[in-house]
């Protein structure tokens, strides 16, 4: 089992943002949560990232308490968040390198050639961050959530700010990715790009996982169906 | 053994993926700064100000700016340490890129190690700048006293970037940071503030090392705590 988790509560205050999460996920599974805006779906990225702490139940990543056993959790992670967490005043090898360094990457200077091609900025390597546009610094933020041959990747709106060019490279990627056992969670409010991606799917809503099971394949109208009876 | 050497090879290697962290985060914090300046300008402009603001408030009294020329040069690095907290922070929350980093991090101290390392690099090099001006405004001779003074700031801005570093990581995600990094810092800094103060007055005077010995002390043992302190919590710290 890659990912457990069992009755993960969070609570900001006296706000409640995660109501008590069960999830089970397989190694070299793709799993697609949506959800509406508020539903918590960061909040749960977020602990399994080991940035936040649950409040309460457990949670287990590759074997690993999550909470307990964290450094030996974050090696295994690439996370793309809403944010790029790039350095604007780097140029897009010296972040890579950067993080490179920081994880312990092997091979590093080969493997930034690699994840720089997978995502079509090899010609702009050498260019500074903030002179990027926003699609090309999500791209290069996709690259730097790989970099480090992630066992589980977690991608929060992958899609945003990516034309359709990009967005087709990111479910190449995808694909890629599963095909050498990597697992995948990619939270999304979009249920309508790349459904077939998914092995399986859950919906939450109001901090809860309301529905879960497997995937619908590529048939948008089911899930849309599935979601308005669930979401609303 | 065996257990005994197999914990003493997982010890050396953590600590040299520690140290490797460290490095690679330091050079990246040094790397942007080198290219933009943003905070060793805005620091030494401020400290700059302050002496020029303090000289002109003094008037031309040789004597009371002999006197006061300590607490006025630690004034000054005291503020400017602040400036140049805010501005590292705004660089790290640009882009969420200290999440990028702590993901990255097995242990997150190597971050604070890292961030007061370049935080002291900053204010030696405001240090090295406005020593040669407060020669010249204040009428003091340094180079009489440089080794003494010598460790008196390293301890000093050891001190403030420990410190600083903890109150900028603390506010980092606070909505009124600006406000709240120096409300908590300059307090918490000023048994450290007051004992450089007065050591740089009496080796100004002077005196010799030994005269300063308490408040060398005093300083060694501020620094000691707040590190050891800060290195175990700093986890629970950096976490949202």
């Amino acid at each position: 089992m890659m990912v457990h988790l069992e009755g993960v509560i969070k609570r900001f205050g006296t706000m409640t943002a995660l109501r008590g999460i069960d999830l089970k996920l397989q190694r070299g599974c793709c799993l697609g949560i949506f959800g509406p805006n508020g539903a918590g779906k960061t909040t749960l990225l977020k602990i399994l990232a080991t940035l936040t702490r649950p409040s309460a139940g457990t949670v287990h990543i590759a074997g690993y308490d999550a909470v307990k056993e964290a450094e030996k959790v974050r090696p295994l992670l690439g996370v793309l968040g809403h944010r790029t967490f790039l350095y604007g005043h780097l140029t897009a090898c010296e972040n890579l390198r950067f993080y490179g360094r920081l994880f312990g990457t092997k091979q590093l200077a080969e493997r930034i050639t690699e994840v720089l091609q997978l995502v079509d900025l090899v010609a702009h390597a050498h260019q500074l961050v903030r002179t990027y546009s926003r699609g090309m610094q999500q791209r290069l933020a996709i690259a730097r959530a790989i970099l480090h041959y992630p066992t589980l990747l977690l991608l929060d709106e992958p899609y945003t700010g990516l034309d359709k060019h990009a967005v087709s490279r990111l479910q190449e990627l995808v694909l890629h990715l599963r095909s050498v056992s990597c697992t995948i969670i990619m939270s999304t409010h979009d249920l309508h790009r790349g459904l077939d991606l998914y092995d399986e799917i859950a919906i939450q809503c109001r901090g809860k996982i309301v529905y879960s099971g497997p995937s619908l394949g590529s048939d948008v109208q089911g899930f849309e169906q599935l979601y308005s009876a669930y979401v609303g | 053994m065996c257990k005994d050497s197999n914990s003493f090879i997982a010890l050396m290697s953590g600590s040299k993926v520690f140290l490797q962290q460290v490095l690679a985060l330091l050079a990246k914090d040094l790397k942007t700064e080198w290219r933009t300046r943003e905070i060793f300008t805005s620091m030494f402009v401020f400290a700059v100000l302050v002496l020029v603001v303090f000289n002109f408030a003094i008037g031309a009294d040789t004597e009371l700016i002999r006197q006061v020329a300590s607490g006025v040069i630690w004034v000054a690095l005291l503020f400017a340490t602040v400036l140049g907290l805010q501005r590292a922070g705004q660089l790290e929350s640009e882009e969420d890129s200290l999440q990028g980093v702590l993901l990255a991090l097995r242990d997150r101290s190597a971050l604070f190690v890292a961030k007061m390392i370049a935080q002291m690099v900053y204010l030696l090099a405001v240090i090295i700048c406005i020593l040669p001006l407060c020669g010249i405004w204040f009428r003091i001779d340094f180079i009489a006293c440089i080794g003494g003074l010598g460790i008196v700031f390293a301890l000093g801005i050891l001190g403030l970037s420990i410190v600083g570093t903890l109150f900028a990581m603390i506010t980092l995600h606070t909505r009124a940071r600006e406000v709240m990094l120096p409300m908590l810092f300059l307090p918490v800094s000023v048994p450290l503030t007051i004992a450089a103060v007065y050591a740089t007055a009496q080796l100004i005077a002077g005196k010799s090392l030994g005269d300063i010995a308490d408040y060398l002390t005093l300083m060694v043992i501020f620094n000691i705590v707040f590190f050891a302190l800060i290195l175990i919590v700093f986890d629970y710290i950096v976490e949202e």
